[in-house]
């Protein structure tokens, strides 16, 4: 149980490691958002698993596992929200340059 | 009775994560109150929902397995010295889905592999892919036809 946990933990860290070289190397907000709502939410649910394993107790695990699935509702919803303020202010801001453009 | 079952879940998810510590609901209560009473500002309710267990086992695998593929994707791209991505937007139809869906499949099409729910609009979903391939498509089709299954058209007339 505690190698698996651990095992799982160390999983769980690398995942996260990876989504901070994604931040840094994605060029664009909207791609840098795919890091956010998929490697560290994944990166999360592996500590999670690991330290309910590495706990060995049920409840401990229920409760980290609760939490990973609350936190994958809100990332992923936030992480919509995000992106649609983006690609509205991008549209607006092709608005107004097509706008300047016709008004020249 | 919707808000009164909201109210009751967010208590005791509270309760659950403040290891029953009663005295936390001095921050809790205010807040689940704040949760349920702004939830008419946002966009569908879980009404409308027709419970068919295959369909809903189905949507959470797929939600689990689309995760960590969608993981393991950008984790790929972003190691890979070439960091082969191409993004795009692209607009998915929403026809058939009630307001509802339209909501839970955006959320789930966030965390399948290489695509990202830009934008919930009218009858389009604009979606923000990291390259244009057609699984993505394929993907968004599936989850459509689940949740679909699991929140029929007529749901949002509850709306």
């Amino acid at each position: 149980m505690m190698v698996a946990g651990v095992i799982f933990c160390l999983l769980g860290s690398l995942f996260i490691a990876v989504g901070a070289v994604t931040l840094w190397r994605f060029a664009d907000t909207l791609s840098r958002l795919h890091a956010l709502t998929k490697a560290d939410n994944v990166g999360l649910g592996f500590i999670a698993a690991g330290c309910g394993l590495v706990s060995g107790d049920p409840w401990f695990a229920l409760k980290a596992g609760l939490l990973w699935f609350t936190m994958l509702v809100v990332s992923s919803l936030a992480g919509m929200l995000l992106a649609s303020h983006i690609v509205t202010e991008q549209g607006a801001a092709e608005q107004r340059c097509c706008d300047e453009e016709a008004a020249e | 009775m919707g808000g009164f079952i909201l109210f009751a879940g967010l208590v005791l998810l509270w309760l659950v994560f403040a290891q029953a510590q009663l005295s936390s609901l001095i921050i809790g209560l205010p807040v689940v109150l704040a949760a349920v009473f702004t939830r008419g500002w946002i966009r569908g309710s879980l009404s409308g929902f027709s419970f068919n267990w295959v369909a809903c086992l189905r949507l959470i695998l797929l939600f689990i397995s689309g995760s960590v593929r969608g993981a393991l994707d950008v984790g790929l791209r972003t190691l890979k010295p070439d960091m082969p991505i191409q993004p795009v937007l692209f607009s998915y139809p929403l026809n058939n889905i009630s307001v509802t869906g339209r909501t839970i499949l955006a959320a789930v099409v966030t965390l399948m592999p290489g695509t990202l729910a830009a934008r919930l609009a009218d009858n389009v979903l604009t979606v923000h892919s990291l390259s244009p391939q057609p699984e993505v498509i394929d993907d968004i089709q599936a989850c459509a036809h689940l949740v679909t299954q699991l929140w029929p058209e007529h749901g949002a007339a509850h709306v």
